[in-house]
């Protein structure tokens, strides 16, 4: 009951829409007769199908993905030369035979006349290339073609709308064409909220093959430099009048009309290589700096073209390439554009994002490239550093300051700190806008609580739980963390180093006889505070070869009697690194002197560098420890100046002396 | 019941439950070997080290009597007395029989010290804790004063003050802690006898036997002074009292706060027992109350400690264990005064 | 003997001003008047409670105020308005507090102390209540627990604020009983009174005080006057003369 009525008000929905367009639409498109089709296409002509097409030759990507949403895939015979680069579309359209392009290369219409198509959809550049030619051509073999162009982003609306009625696919058309308006109506919605103080003046370029010039700018009659204008800033390009909407300016011509005025210089490229190389020396080159925008550091990079991960292009893409664009100029106005192409995609059968399982068993999705992250537990920041990916941390854990390595080897004082896994600063990580926040799940005292996390999840950003509070934990905080940063190769690796580390510590430890077995208690914030049957401690205690007497009593740290440590008798002690005592306390403490870890002086403190169980480091501790509880059966000081050297890219020698 | 009989029971309750609770522990020690043990000690300082006796036990026996039992079963009764004593001249002093030593913010201001300590100075937790406390109780009485006359009502609201903002500062730090240190304030927090070694009792010995001995020697004028302002006409003059009597406690009380964390409701409790079965008279009400302060707590501990296989904190049992004694009271007096 | 030479003190809006009197041993002094009007006042600077503006009390010729706490509870004997017991002491630990001042900080009282406190509820037919919680007692009782704590010391003077809120019985047992020790002790008393009649009856002086001032001194068949009264209680009064004593009756203003 309720689906049908639900199909009745969309028809009726569609009904009224598509009244509205032909009363308004320029290049509207009327029924004359059932089973016979009229469009007006956008080069003016009026273009009749006698029936609903069922051979496509489709000249370029981005429209062939309309018909990819429309459900079209298998009408598509023949393809233009750039539609195999494009990622959007499936693998069997982009092997479909090409035909050739309106640009480069000719046309092969024998291939054309080969595939028998009922019609042919090509781009209109107004006649300046080959579009006229391919017009005729395919006119003088008796094959309708429809000429789709976008001046505007609107019209890229519109073609969806023509694709829909030439292939008798209104309804589906119209749900894309009625969530790229929404879009663009938030867009509009937001952009006059912005007041006029600040309204920015824009450039936008593509990316300069040499930073001297030519430069191409775009200006009027491009749709992408009409985005300027519809987020609600203004362009300057179209102060003047340019023979073409793509001109040519060398820097000296760009620097004299606008220098003084561009708030904002926006870069496109289709290449990610070029445009992040091309942003980079914009900014750092001394002519460049003339222009306004540069000195101030406001030059954004948008990609362009059909690779995964690009939007701004002509096609259903461009609605979130205008909120990229937004983005870029007003960051404090527009939302997440990542969460918009996620919707958009949605219609392509895609995710932007790609779903990560935490350890909650939460499913996340995440953006495929994550750029920003928040991370609010000190050890995940660490992995970063080793894969390299250190950089994308734009807010921290307060508590980051406390580790050692950190400290040490990054930057990460500089870092925003944004709170603590259990107290984290919504507001602040928010204004951030990071792609993902990593914290630390479960219901500890540090754990980020449940409010906060729905709290983040409102706002549009993932959140990713992990534990560390076992090394089964660690290894699969690796394989999340990795995988959210497409470092899944390098994660392997490091959880296979690390299980290695341990195995080799847990094949040493095996070879010990039961009756050559050392007691060995773990001694937290005080001496009498010891590590029970369960934690990180006593796994590393066992797994080194030793008993935990104290395993006897239940918990993780558990205050007992001097005297049961005394009756234990344990013959090696461990003190937690950031307990306010040293071995020497114990030794000179007449309490203790007749145990046995006393007497032989075998009372250690765990080193500041292995302070952490729940870093990958705890690997070493556990090598620490057999070095300890039985000496000469590892060479503690090598495999340690290796680990370290492996991820950390410094020896364990040299950074103890350093630490210390 | 005869008066003379429970007066006797309760004077010497302390030296039975000191040797009750020597006896017992973690460590499996045969009671017969604690006896020789003991005994042998006992000898031998009484006789100046000219007669001992060759016991064959191993070392260890010993270690576990004189270095770890003894000093924890002397400090948790020299703790246990002084909360007491000072329960019982702070409700004497502020004439209200709901408060403890706490009242002046010297918990409050050692909780803070000791999280200073344990999180971000190089310093003693003990030192700190026995400092900042007595710097709450200073400022407390120096807020009391801010009116121009310390009375009960300046010198309760200053302690409430006091407690807030010292209580504040110290959520400040837990707050700019990691957990692992923050377990540690939070442990502190709770009281233990556990780290208790011969410089613990000395450190605890000095004031607090120093204080229950002043305190004792100037018992009777606590009736006058719980007379409040209307003491004054007697003779005596109410502030300088007031101060001398409140600067003796604190200093027992912070010096035992500061080695063993906080441990509730024991000032409170302790006094009113006595109250009740002896009246309220000074002259016995401090005598009793060390006694019985003493022998509570040092049982209190022992429980603590063989409950589970691992420690309770002291600081929660006496909590638990104050405050269906309370309820009780409470109803006895059906919430009224505690006069009629 | 206490003599009062011009007493002025003041605390915000309220004055007491240029207060002059005499008392003999053995004379009561009532200071008579309103609520409000600084009786308690007065009394608390004749003590030193409150300090008035300059020298102006003397006991036996020597300047009482500026005397030790110690020194003053020897010598003179207050008995408060009122009274808050923090803790349900013994009638006996009540009275014998008023020995304080002859201890040391370091002392307890003696058996020997604890026999003068006796002695003192005897005189003052307590003494079956002295081991009665003095919480327990009645008003009338507590009052008497007060002044044989105040007199336990042998004072030369007595300040007593007796009657506020006892019945008429309790009224005059008590104020019987002020009379008869002072006269037997020759004690020095001033006492506070709101009512005319009792004045008359137990007073040797009587000073009447309004607004801070001392309207008039002397014996009470000078004071007690219709005009003077009307003055200071603000009603319409009439004297009536029985057996040598002043009466002061009221004014019906309506008929009945």
């Amino acid at each position: 009951m309720k689906s049908s009525k639900t199909l009745v008000l969309l028809a009726m929905l569609v009904l009224a829409i598509s009244g509205c367009i032909q009363n308004t639409a320029e290049t509207g498109n009327q029924i004359e007769k059932p089973g016979k089709i009229t469009v007006t296409d956008f080069a003016g002509r009026n273009v009749t199908l006698k029936k609903v097409p069922e051979r496509v030759i489709v000249l370029t990507g981005y429209w062939a993905e309309i018909l990819h949403i429309l459900g079209l895939d298998d009408r598509i015979v023949g393809i233009g030369t750039y539609v195999p680069g494009d990622q959007y579309l499936p693998e069997d359209v982009r092997q479909k035979p090409a035909v050739g392009s309106s640009f480069k290369g000719g046309f092969n219409w024998e291939t054309v006349a080969s595939l028998e198509p009922d019609l042919i959809i090509a781009d209109w550049y107004g006649g300046k290339y080959m579009d006229e030619e391919i017009i005729e051509k395919a006119e003088e073999i008796g094959t309708p073609v429809v000429a789709l162009t976008a001046k505007s982003v609107e019209d890229n609306v519109e073609v969806v709308e023509i694709l829909g009625k030439v292939f008798g696919k209104d309804e589906e058309a119209e749900e894309l064409s009625n969530w790229m308006r929404n879009k663009l109506e938030e867009v509009d919605q937001i952009a006059s909220q912005i007041p006029a103080d600040k309204k920015k003046n824009v450039l936008v370029i593509s990316a300069p093959k040499g930073l001297s010039g030519p430069v191409t700018v775009y200006a009027k009659g491009s749709a992408w430099a009409s985005i300027v204008e519809l987020v609600g800033a203004h362009n300057l390009a179209f102060d003047k009048e340019f023979d073409t909407q793509w001109p040519k300016l060398d820097l000296e011509k760009i620097i004299a009309y606008w220098g003084e005025s561009a708030d904002v210089v926006i870069v496109v490229s289709f290449n990610q290589e070029k445009l992040e190389k091309a942003v980079n020396e914009i900014k750092n080159d001394p002519r460049w700096k003339e222009i306004k925008a540069v000195r101030e550091g406001n030059v954004y990079g948008i990609l362009a073209g059909t690779k995964f991960g690009h939007f701004l292009d002509w096609g259903p893409r461009i609605v979130v390439g205008v909120y990229q664009f937004g983005c870029a100029i007003y960051p404090e106005y527009y939302p997440r554009w990542q969460n918009v192409a996620d919707e958009l995609l949605s219609f392509y059968g895609m995710g932007f994002n790609r779903t990560v399982v935490d350890t909650e068993g939460r499913e996340v999705k995440v953006p495929l490239k994550v750029e920003r992250v928040v991370v609010l537990i000190s050890q995940v920041a660490e992995m970063m550093y080793c894969w390299g990916e250190f950089d994308k941390i734009v807010g921290i854990t307060r508590y980051s300051k406390d580790n050692p390595l950190l400290v040490k080897l990054t930057s990460v004082e500089e870092i925003p700190a944004v709170g603590s896994g259990r107290d984290p600063n919504v507001e602040a990580i928010i204004s951030l806008k990071p792609d993902v926040v990593i914290t630390y799940g479960g219901e500890y005292g540090y754990s980020t609580p449940k409010t906060v996390i729905d709290q983040l999840e409102k706002a549009g950003i993932p959140v990713i739980l992990v534990e560390l509070d076992s090394l089964d934990e660690v290894y699969q905080t690796i394989e999340i963390v990795g995988k959210i940063l497409d470092r899944e190769n390098e994660a392997r690796d490091m959880a296979d180093y690390v299980e290695r580390t341990v195995a080799l510590v847990k094949e040493e430890a095996g070879k010990i006889p039961e009756d050559k077995r050392v007691k060995a208690v773990w001694l937290w914030s005080k001496p009498t505070k010891v590590t029970g049957n369960s934690g990180v401690t006593n796994d590393l205690i066992v797994n080194a070869g030793a008993i935990n007497p104290a395993s006897e009593v239940e918990g993780k740290y558990v205050e007992v009697q001097l005297e049961k440590i005394v009756a234990w008798n344990p013959d090696v002690i461990v003190i937690w690194n950031s307990a306010r005592y040293e071995p020497e306390d114990l030794i000179n403490d007449p309490r203790w002197q007749d145990i046995s870890a006393i007497k032989e002086r075998r009372v250690y403190k765990q080193p500041a560098l292995l302070s952490d169980t729940w870093s990958i480091r705890v690997a070493v501790l556990q090598a620490w420890l057999l070095d300890k509880f039985y000496p000469g059966r590892i060479d503690f000081e090598s495999l340690a100046n290796e680990f370290f050297e492996h991820f950390y890219g410094v020896s364990y020698e040299e950074l103890e002396k350093e630490v210390k | 019941m005869n008066r003379k009989l429970v007066l006797l029971f309760f004077l010497v309750s302390p030296i039975l439950s000191f040797f009750f609770t020597l006896c017992i522990g973690a460590y499996p020690l045969p009671l017969s070997a604690i006896v020789h043990i003991i005994a042998a000690k006992i000898l031998e300082i009484v006789t100046f080290g000219r007669f001992t006796l060759d016991l064959n036990y191993p070392p260890v026996y010993e270690t576990i009597l004189f270095q770890i039992r003894l000093p924890r079963v002397i400090t948790a009764m020299l703790v246990g007395s002084a909360l007491a004593v000072s329960g019982a001249v702070l409700q004497a002093t502020f004439r209200n029989p709901l408060v403890d030593s706490y009242i002046i913010g010297i918990s409050a201001g050692a909780a803070f010290g000791a999280a200073l300590a344990i999180g971000f100075l190089p310093a003693s937790v003990e030192v700190l804790a026995f400092v900042f406390s007595m710097v709450a109780m200073f400022l407390t009485y120096t807020l009391a004063r801010i009116s121009g006359k310390v009375t009960v009502i300046t010198l309760i609201l200053a302690g409430i003050i006091i407690n807030a903002f010292f209580s504040a500062l110290t959520s400040l730090l837990k707050f700019l802690m990691e957990h692992e240190k923050l377990a540690g304030v939070v442990y502190w927090l709770m009281g233990s006898f556990a780290t208790a070694n011969w410089n613990v009792v000395l450190r605890v010995a000095v004031p607090v036997i120093a204080g229950c001995i002043v305190v004792h020697l100037m018992r009777w004028h606590l009736n006058v002074l719980s007379m409040g302002e209307e003491a004054q006409i007697l003779g005596i003059d109410v502030g300088k009292m007031r101060v001398v009597y409140i600067s003796v406690v604190s200093l027992m009380t912070a010096a035992a706060v500061a080695h063993c964390g906080i441990i509730g409701w024991v000032g409170l409790i302790m006094p009113h027992i006595v109250r009740m079965a002896f009246g309220p008279d000074h002259k016995s009400l401090i005598p009793l109350s060390i006694a019985l302060g003493s022998t509570f707590m040092v049982l209190a501990d022992t429980l603590a400690r063989s409950i589970a296989t691992y420690e309770i904190p002291i600081g929660i049992l006496t909590t638990l264990l104050g405050i269906p004694f309370f309820t009780y009271l409470l109803r006895k007096t059906r919430g009224g005064g505690w006069n009629a | 003997m206490l003599k009062v030479e011009g007493l002025s003190f003041s605390y915000g809006d309220f004055t007491v001003e240029n207060v002059c009197f005499e008392v003999k041993d053995g004379e009561i002094l009532t200071l008579l008047g309103p609520n409000g009007s600084g009786k308690t006042t007065i009394l608390k600077n004749v003590y030193g409670l409150l300090r008035p503006k300059k020298k102006c009390v003397f006991v036996d010729g020597k300047d009482f105020p500026s005397l030790s706490l110690k020194e003053r509870a020897k010598l003179a004997g207050y008995v408060p308005q009122s009274h808050h017991p923090p803790f349900p002491y013994t009638v006996l630990d009540v009275v014998v507090m008023g020995l304080t001042s002859q201890l040391s900080v370091f002392e307890s009282p003696r058996e020997e102390h604890y026999k003068r406190a006796l002695e003192k509820l005897r005189l003052l037919g307590m003494e079956r209540f002295k081991d009665r919680p003095y919480t327990q007692l009645s008003g009338g009782q507590l009052q008497l627990v007060l002044i044989a704590r105040a007199l336990i010391q042998e004072p030369r003077v007595l300040l007593d604020e007796p009657t506020a809120h006892l019945d008429f019985k309790n009224q005059v047992k008590i104020l019987g009983i002020i009379k008869r020790l002072t006269r037997e002790e020759k004690i020095a008393a001033v006492i506070t009174l709101h009512d005319p009649n009792l004045a008359s009856v137990y007073s040797d002086k009587i000073a009447l005080v309004k607004e801070g001032e001392i309207k008039a001194v002397g014996v009470p068949r000078e004071i007690l006057r219709e005009e003077i009264l009307r003055e200071v209680y603000s009603v319409p009064v009439q004297i009536f003369e029985l057996n040598g004593f002043r009466v002061v009756m009221p004014v019906m203003e309506v008929t009945i």
